[in-house]
Parts: structure tokens; C-alpha cells; sequence
């Protein structure tokens, strides 16, 4: 058997349906949002489990091909502190798809039965067969997620061999592994093939990469390790040189991680207004739903009942109600954080996750759901029994003390506005504390889209601006048949020059170095260089110093910042070469990259790599516009190759095109983050809003009695909604900017510098649109409903 | 007190005539059964009542007899289960909802025992409302309406204060203005004085007086026997059945 008010916190679910049904789901909305604060940890920990799988490499090093046998490779890999080692060979080439050519990575794998580092596996089919007549090889599974390449199993495709003849290649299945999929999400397509394949169609012998796992990752083991490995690999071949310099990984580092972990800043942001959201939603929430029964407290005080008993039921329907979202708002929760994980996950870095769930997040939503619930009604149960019975009794469930205040008076004095709108203001401003409540919500979601608007305009313009720097129009380059850097000499410039419509032709080498240890990209451009730099500090090097080829430097702003370097310091960068130190002479402030590059004299960059000539130019045209540049492009590639140069030509406005397109994806990305926050604001106002009108059934009673139409009373409520709307929307933009400041500060924290918001008018337009619609789409149903009740059942309603 | 004016609406005038000789409410065989859940509960069984023009009717009798229901169903307020209710010539049966809002507007002044006044707005406004949902002439003129309906209930000089400020009797005083409003053929009171100390209930009855015998239909509610005894006639009710009538 069970007491009478046992049986009341159990029937109060089912008494008022509706009003359960949309506490229910306000509240699971909020616990749902707060599962932003498991998508790292669980991204993290996909990530961990494929790293641990796919043996992803911590050191590598790119020799220059060179053959390792069998026992050899036995011996690289039984050297101390190796715990694996893998030789492997690629080739960099086009791929014949349909009437188009595609740019393809073809990654070679020494022995499919028998990996050590960045194991390939193959996820369906079966892997190609070794000293086979026929070239067989495995398609990345990124391939197709991504849409660079769809050829599936069984497909042949045609591939330019070194020589520039066309080979088949037979796909017999597909292959996946982290290092290399990541690669074709930032890139280009890539098959696995025998690395026999490799050399066979690239026209070189042996190895490009190394790749190695270490016992001992310390700092100090590691470049122990290398020097060690590097000394077998010149016991193999005295006469082995370098193509870049040595990339060592430290454990918790994985492919694609840099740029996940700047998202991660705007999963914190998010999460963390989220959990505000949350707590003002459930407040809001469990103060309405006491407050709408203060008449039954003072009932059960009439007839009895004492404060503790009283509110003890109570907070027993409050956490039914609670429990019962935070199962919903779990569930959703876990869904929305999976569906995150994978989309990011196959985003950043290929990888596919399976399901997974947080104890984090689980916990934070049993505090929230449960916890937060219980405490949020207990004010408002206090003062509802503190209130006298006789009050209590004859309360009605509308706040009967309007007029007290001044802002009461203040909007009845507003009769200039038309009369439903006077009504529909003044009727937001007797609950004030739910208004204020909703508004707030409503100026959470509303300042999410703007701040999210703003923030991804604000990256999509510092990318699209900072990919007008480099490049000029066209980029020229001179390539071997078997895809080796050629030398364009001063001939090969004046060629260029030579032809109608070019503007400049400047050289340019690029190097991928260690500055201070930081992994980065040296540029070697001219003194009156076309990159547009925007020096924060210092100069550029002047056309004395660029024709002395002078050790000076001008570095990026994060680089600076990372470093502590300054004007006049000396910055340490590892080559391939080797460490040559420059001097600090200018800061640019440009993004190129990612503010971490370093900007030296191109004839000096050029003897620090030992080359007498440059292989790219920048060229930019007389022309702006695109047909012009493509017209040039072939006058160009025509008149080089005349003169005996055998180049391969880039436009610059194509590759931007591509990059714009992966800065929409960016924003869509960013303003998807933000839509779990978009959605609890709008589950409040469209909360608020039904109970608004569910609560006021007598009122419409009494208003049809005085003979007013449906539409006369939707007008009304419609203005009430619109208030709400319209002042959430307002306030939103305030939170907006604060918000956008906040994500941007995050964001650039990543990038270690710092970012300068531009606040557009069209995410505001966006939100009040949203805003408008959802307040006035809301309303709909509860009305019709109110109005086609009987003024006589209304008026009995409770 | 009734406002004879240019602009009274079409077919009121002509309706008036009509009704001058059939009674201006009739009630024929009215059944009001309540439905809650699995329990059904008949507040009227089978009612016969007339309302004669110009008559103050007062309908008393015990708690739940079906008092209320009487004035919920001839005002269009309630749907009678079976049979017919006729206000002014016009049947209400066959009305939509916003069809019997509109009528009710134009033709019947209800003053709830609870005074239901709106807490956001002035009684000034609460008057005017009817007079806005019936679209009578400007604004303006409106007002004016509204603040001659305050004076005549002696409120004139509180038409800015909300509800929340006026006292319980000013809030029915209120009430009767609101409900003279649009000049109503029919005057309908639940409990009128149920919630007022002895003396505004007196005055209040006066205004209820006046009204009448301006010409005004007044049916009310009440198990005040003294409060009955100003009526023209008396109906008593018991059990959803007309018992007695009596002037």
C-alpha cells in the first residue's frame, strides 16, 4: 500500500501530460548538450585504440632510396630501444580516373604478412601478391569516405609510371591504416602496394621512409635511437643523403591531432555553456512547476501536512521527473556524442570509431539530471511554503500582484504600440523571472550562432587571405619524368618572363626544417618578394643581404611567441643538411604556416640545401581574371617547354577554390558544434512559451467570453512569444560577441597567437529568423487547442 | 443607461423588436452532462426556463445543484448536451466557438463571481476589452465608453489602477462596468456579492438595480436569500430539475 502522497508524486506525471512530457524533454535537452564534454575523451580514446593497432610510427627518417635487404632489416630492427622498423617506398604520381587525372600517392608495403610500423590492414578483400606479374594493390578505405577516389574492389585503374608510360593496377582490396589515411583526408588519394610495385613504376631501388617504434620514448632515447639507426642505415649505404629532416612523434601525438585539438578549445567553450544552459533550464523549469502548485502546498498545509513532508513529495516528482531525463537525455547524449566522434574522427583523421560511452558524461548527467533538479526546486519549495495558507489557497496560478512594480507601469504606458502587442508585452513581464529565464536561453542559442558565425567568417577570411598570399598566380615547377625536382636556371626565368601577359616570375624554395624544435617550413623568397607580409616587429631582408645569401630570418608571429624569440636573437634550424642558426631580423604577422614558418633569403635557403637553382617560380599575371591566367598557363608550360624545360604548372585560383571549399566545411563543422546549444535555448522557449498558454486556459476562457475571436487571442500570445523571442534575441547579441571573443581567444591560443573577431550582420539576421520562427511555430498547436476548448471546460481547467 | 446610439449594430435593433413579445432567454429540455474520465455527471436534467425581457431573475439553490450551469449554458459559455437554448431569437446551438465569442461580445455581459478581471491591465483597459474585441468605432471613442462605464459604477477617478490595487468590491464594480461595456441585451451574475463584505455587496446590488431598471436583462446566481429577494422572480434548483419558480 502506499501513502497518499506517494501516490501524489507519481500521479503528478500523469495528471498534467503535457506539462510532464516538455519537463521531460527540457531537461533531457539540457543533460543531452552536456555529452559535449565526452567527445574529447572519447575521440581520444578511439584514436589511442587505432594508434595502439596500427603501430603508428615515433621516429622517421627519409633517405634518399636506399636498398636494405632482409637480414639487414633484421639487424635495423634488433637494435636497442627499437621495439619495430619498417622500410618503406613511395611514389608520387597521376592516377587515370574516367577522362581525369588525379594526383595519387602509391605507399609500398615491404611484406603484407609481416609489419612492424603503420601496419596496413585490409579491411576487405585481400592484400596483392608479391613478385606478381600483374600490379595489384589496396585502396585507402579514406578513399571513398572522402570521395577523392572511388574505385573499389575488383576495379583496374590505369597508373603513370616514372617513365611516363600508363600501367594497370588491379584493386584487390581495401586497406586502412592511420598514418596514411589521414594523409587523404588533408590530400590526395592513396593506394598500398608491394613495395617492389613502388620501384618498379617510380624507376628507383630501396626505401624513402624508415619508420620506426621505440622502447624508450624519452627525448634523449629517442635521438640516441636515430643516431643509431642512421649510423646502420650508413653502414648499409656510406653514401646515403637525406630528403628531409628527421620527424620524431612522442606517443600521445597522432596523425591529425594538431588540428583536432583546435577544435577541442571550441568543445570546452561550448560544453561549458552548456552546463550554464543546463542549470538555467533545469531552475527555470523545476521554479514553474513548484510555483504552479503553491495552491496544493497550502492544501496540504490546511489539512496538515509539515514543510519537510510537504516538500519531500515534491522533490519526489521532481526527481522522477529528473530521472526520467536523464535516461532520455543519456541516450540522446550518447548518440549525439558518437555521431560527433565519428564525424570528426573520419574529419581529422580517417579513423572510423566504434561506440563507445563516458563514465564523464554519464556522471555529469546523473549530477545534473538528478542533483541539479532536486537543488533547483528546493528554493522555490521553500518559498512556496513559507507562503501563508490563506495566500496559498487563493492563489490561482497567475501572478495576481502586477502593477507593483515600476517597469509594470512603464509598459502601460506604452500605447503606442498596437494593442495586442501592449497586451502580449506586459503579459511576458508578469512572470519576470521565467521571462528573464527563457530570454537568457534564448540569448544562449542565439548567441551561439552569432559567435559561431562570427568566428568561422573570421577563420574562413584570415584562410582565404592568407591563401591569396602565396603562389602569385601560377606556380611553376620543374619536375623530372620520375618526379625529381629539375632546376629552372635564369634561362628558364627569362623564358618566362619573356611570355605575353606575365607580370613577374620570382623564385621560391621551401624546406621543411626544426626551428627551436619546432617542426615548421622554411621559405626562401626574394628581397622584393610578391608575399605580402605585414610586419608586426623588424624588417625584411634587404636586396644587399638576399645577394650576400646572409643567415638572417624573419619569422611568423606564433613561431615568436612559441620561442620567446626577438629582433636580433638567433633562431637554430635543423635542415636536412643540418643546423644553420639566422638571425632574428623581422616578425610577420601573416597566418602562412599557421604563423610558425620562417622567411630567409631565397639564394640562402637555396645554398643551405646545396642547390644552384631554384625548381619553383611564383608567377603572376597581368590579368585578374581566371580564363586569362589559364590562357597564360598554357602559353607558359608551352614556352618552357620549348626552351627544353620539362614543368608542371599549379593555379593558384584552383587551389583556392578547393580551399574555400574546405573552409565551408570548417564553418559547417563549427556551426554544427554549436547546434546541441541552439537546441536546449529553443526546447526552453518553445518550453516556456506552451506553458505559458497551457497556464492561462481561464484566461482565454474569460477573453472568449468578453466575445473575442481565436484570431484576436492569437494575436496576443503571438505577441507575448515574439517579446520573449525578440528580447533573448537582443541580449543575444551581446553574449554573442562576448562568446565569439571567448572562442576566438581559445582558438588562437592554439595557433599561439591571437585573432581579431569580425562580427557580420548575417548570423544575426540567421538567429532572428530562427528565433521568429520557432516563437511563432511553437504557439500554433497549445492555441488551437485553447481556442477550440469550451470557455466553460477552460474555466473549470487546472 | 443603455447606449442608444447611431452606431448600435445591425440587427440588434431589429432583434430587440422581435423578442419584445417571446421571452428574451428560453431553455427547452436542457440536459448539461459532464464527462470526467469513466464518470458521467448530469448538472442539468431536462431544464425549462424563460427569461422575460426586462426581468432580473435570481436562480438559487444548494451547492451543485446546476446554479452556474444554468448561466454557462444560456450564455453560450457551456454547449447544452440536449436541447435548446434561445438568447435574443437566436438559437446558440448551431453557433462555431468564435461565432458564440462574437455574439456574447454583442449581446450578453457576464460579471464572474471571481471577478476575472485581466491582471495586466487597467480597469480602464478590462473595460474596453469587450469594446476592442467588437471592433465599436475608434479608439478614442472607445475610451470614452469604457470611462463613462467607470463613472457610472463610481470608479472614475481609479480607471489607471490594476486589479492588484483596487479592493474587492472596486474589482466587481469593475466587472459590471466591463460587463455593460457593449450595452448588452442580457445581463448574467454569478454570485455578484459572494465575495464582498455587507456593504459593497449592498451597493453592488444597487448598481445591479440600476442597470435593470434601465431595461437590461439581469439573470444572477446566488443562495443569498436576501440577495434573491430584489429579483422580479426567483428559480429555485435542485439536482440539475427546476423546483420552483416564483416572483
Amino acid at each position: 500500500m502506499r501513502s497518499a502522497l506517494t501516490r501524489r508524486s507519481w500521479r503528478e506525471l500523469t495528471h498534467r501530460r503535457v506539462r510532464a512530457t516538455l519537463t521531460v524533454a527540457t531537461l533531457a535537452a539540457a543533460i543531452a548538450g552536456l555529452w559535449l564534454f565526452a567527445t574529447p575523451s572519447l575521440m581520444n580514446s578511439a584514436i589511442d585504440d587505432r594508434v595502439a593497432t596500427d603501430r603508428v610510427h615515433e621516429v622517421l627518417l627519409k633517405p634518399g632510396g636506399i636498398r636494405i635487404t632482409d637480414a639487414e632489416l633484421a639487424r635495423l630492427r634488433s637494435l636497442p630501444n627499437v621495439a619495430g622498423l619498417d622500410g618503406r617506398a613511395t611514389f608520387w604520381t597521376d592516377l587515370e580516373v574516367g577522362d581525369q587525372l588525379r594526383r595519387v600517392w602509391v605507399v609500398g608495403v615491404h611484406d603484407f604478412a609481416d609489419q612492424q610500423v603503420n601496419v596496413v590492414s585490409v579491411a576487405a578483400g585481400v592484400a596483392p601478391r608479391q613478385h606478381n606479374e600483374t600490379l595489384e594493390g589496396l585502396t585507402e578505405a579514406q578513399n571513398e569516405r572522402t570521395g577523392r577516389f572511388r574505385g573499389g574492389v575488383g576495379d583496374t585503374v590505369e597508373i603513370r609510371a616514372a617513365d611516363g608510360s600508363w600501367r594497370p593496377l588491379h584493386i584487390t582490396g581495401r586497406g586502412q591504416t592511420l598514418e596514411f589515411g589521414s594523409t587523404v583526408v588533408e590530400d590526395n588519394p592513396v593506394l598500398y602496394v608491394p613495395s617492389e610495385t613502388v620501384n618498379e613504376l617510380a624507376g628507383y631501388q630501396g626505401f624513402t621512409r624508415i619508420e620506426a617504434r621505440l622502447v624508450d620514448h624519452s627525448p634523449a632515447a629517442a635521438a640516441s635511437t636515430v643516431d643509431t639507426v642512421r649510423a646502420g642505415l650508413g653502414a648499409i649505404d656510406p653514401g646515403v643523403v637525406y630528403n628531409d629532416i628527421t620527424e620524431f612523434r612522442p606517443p600521445d601525438e597522432w596523425p591529425g591531432k594538431e588540428g583536432f585539438d583546435r577544435f577541442v578549445s571550441l568543445f570546452w567553450v561550448i560544453a561549458g555553456v552548456s552546463l550554464l544552459s543546463a542549470i538555467v533550464l533545469v531552475g527555470t523549469t523545476m521554479t514553474t512547476l513548484v510555483r504552479d502548485q503553491t495552491r496544493e502546498i497550502g492544501i496540504m498545509k490546511a489539512v496538515g501536512g509539515r514543510g519537510r513532508t510537504i516538500a519531500r513529495s515534491f522533490l519526489a516528482t521532481a526527481l522522477l521527473l529528473g530521472g526520467a531525463a536523464t535516461l532520455v537525455g543519456i541516450a540522446v547524449g550518447v548518440l549525439l556524442a558518437n555521431l560527433l566522434v565519428a564525424y570528426l574522427g573520419g574529419r581529422f583523421v580517417g579513423l572510423e570509431p566504434g561506440w563507445q560511452v563516458s563514465p564523464l558524461a554519464v556522471g555529469l548527467s546523473l549530477a545534473v539530471g538528478l542533483g541539479v533538479t532536486a537543488l533547483a526546486s528546493l528554493p522555490a519549495l521553500w518559498r512556496a511554503a513559507r507562503v501563508p495558507v490563506r495566500e496559498a489557497l487563493e492563489t490561482a496560478g497567475i501572478e495576481a500582484r502586477y502593477g507593483a512594480v515600476r517597469l509594470d507601469r512603464a509598459l502601460a504606458r506604452a500605447r503606442f504600440l498596437p494593442r495586442p502587442a501592449q497586451y502580449g508585452l506586459r503579459n511576458a513581464a508578469r512572470r519576470k523571472g521565467r521571462s528573464l529565464s527563457t530570454a537568457a536561453l534564448v540569448a544562449f542559442a542565439v548567441g551561439t550562432v552569432v559567435a559561431f558565425g562570427a568566428v568561422s567568417l573570421t577563420l574562413v577570411a584570415i584562410s582565404e587571405q592568407t591563401e591569396k598570399l602565396e603562389g602569385g598566380d601560377i606556380v611553376v615547377y620543374g619536375v623530372t619524368s620520375s618526379g625529381d625536382r629539375l632546376p629552372l636556371d635564369a634561362r628558364a626565368r627569362e623564358a618566362m618572363l619573356r611570355v605575353d601577359g606575365v607580370a613577374a616570375a620570382q623564385p621560391f624554395a621551401q624546406s621543411h626544417v626544426a626551428a627551436d624544435e619546432i617542426d615548421t617550413w622554411a621559405w626562401g623568397l626574394p628581397a622584393d618578394t610578391i608575399y605580402d607580409y605585414e610586419l608586426v616587429r623588424g624588417r625584411w631582408f634587404s636586396a644587399e643581404e638576399a645577394a650576400s645569401k646572409a643567415r638572417v630570418a624573419v619569422i611568423g608571429r606564433a613561431l615568436a611567441s612559441q620561442t620567446g624569440l626577438d629582433i636580433g636573437d638567433t633562431v637554430d634550424v635543423e635542415d636536412r643538411t643540418g643546423l644553420v642558426a639566422y638571425e632574428v631580423i623581422g616578425v610577420d604577422d601573416r597566418m602562412v604556416n599557421d604563423g610558425e614558418g620562417l622567411f630567409v633569403p631565397v639564394d640562402t635557403l637555396l645554398e643551405v640545401n646545396r642547390f644552384d637553382d631554384p625548381s619553383v617560380f611564383w608567377v603572376t599575371g597581368a590579368s585578374l581574371e581566371a580564363a586569362g591566367i589559364e590562357q597564360l598557363n598554357g602559353r607558359l608550360s608551352q614556352a618552357l617547354s620549348s626552351a627544353g624545360y620539362s614543368v608542371g604548372t599549379a593555379l593558384r585560383h584552383v587551389e583556392r577554390e578547393a580551399e574555400r571549399s574546405e573552409a565551408r566545411t570548417i564553418v559547417a563543422i563549427i556551426m554544427a558544434l554549436g547546434l546541441p546549444l541552439v537546441a536546449v535555448g529553443m526546447i526552453g522557449l518553445v518550453s516556456a512559451l506552451t506553458t505559458n498558454v497551457l497556464e492561462r486556459q481561464r484566461e482565454i476562457a474569460i477573453l472568449r467570453s468578453l466575445g473575442a475571436r481565436s484570431r484576436q487571442i492569437r494575436r496576443i500570445y503571438r505577441a507575448e512569444g515574439l517579446a520573449l523571442a525578440l528580447l533573448g534575441w537582443l541580449a543575444g547579441i551581446g553574449v554573442g560577441y562576448v562568446l565569439g571573443r571567448v572562442v576566438l581567444h581559445f582558438i588562437g591560443n592554439s595557433f599561439h597567437t591571437s585573432f581579431a573577431l569580425r562580427f557580420p550582420l548575417w548570423p544575426l539576421g540567421v538567429a532572428l529568423v530562427m528565433t521568429v520562427v520557432v516563437a511563432l511555430a511553437v504557439l500554433q498547436i497549445p492555441l488551437r487547442r485553447a481556442c477550440r476548448l469550451q470557455p466553460g471546460e477552460a474555466l473549470r481547467y487546472e | 443607461m443603455r447606449l442608444q446610439t447611431d452606431t448600435a449594430p445591425e440587427g440588434r435593433l431589429d432583434a430587440l423588436v422581435d423578442v419584445q413579445a417571446a421571452p428574451l432567454v428560453h431553455l427547452e429540455e436542457v440536459w448539461k452532462v459532464y464527462r470526467a474520465g469513466r464518470v458521467e455527471f448530469p448538472a442539468l436534467r431536462g431544464v425549462d426556463l424563460s427569461v422575460d425581457q426586462g426581468e432580473m431573475l435570481a436562480i438559487v439553490g444548494p451547492s451543485g445543484s446546476g446554479k452556474s450551469t444554468i448561466l454557462n449554458v444560456m450564455t453560450g459559455i457551456d454547449r447544452a448536451t440536449k436541447g435548446g437554448v434561445t438568447v435574443a431569437g437566436r438559437p446558440l446551438g448551431g453557433m462555431s466557438e468564435n461565432e458564440l465569442a462574437e455574439w456574447r461580445g454583442a449581446t450578453v455581459g457576464i460579471v464572474f463571481q471571481f471577478f476575472q478581471l485581466l491582471p495586466t491591465l487597467t480597469a480602464l483597459e478590462n473595460v474596453m476589452l469587450p469594446l476592442d474585441f467588437a471592433g465599436r468605432g475608434r479608439v478614442a471613442e472607445r475610451t470614452d465608453l469604457a470611462r463613462e462605464r467607470l463613472e457610472l459604477v463610481g470608479l472614475g477617478d481609479k480607471v489607471d489602477r490594476f486589479p492588484s490595487e483596487l479592493s474587492g468590491g472596486e474589482q466587481q464594480r469593475t466587472a459590471i462596468a466591463r460587463a455593460l461595456a457593449c450595452d448588452p441585451l442580457l445581463l448574467v451574475a454569478d454570485e455578484p456579492t459572494g465575495n464582498l463584505d455587507t456593504a459593497t455587496a449592498v451597493e453592488t446590488l444597487e448598481t445591479i438595480g440600476r442597470v435593470n431598471e434601465a431595461g437590461t436583462t439581469v439573470v444572477f446566481v446566488t443562495h443569498d436569500q436576501a440577495v434573491s429577494a430584489r429579483a422580479d422572480r426567483v428559480v429555485e434548483i435542485r439536482d440539475g430539475v427546476v423546483v420552483d419558480s416564483s416572483p
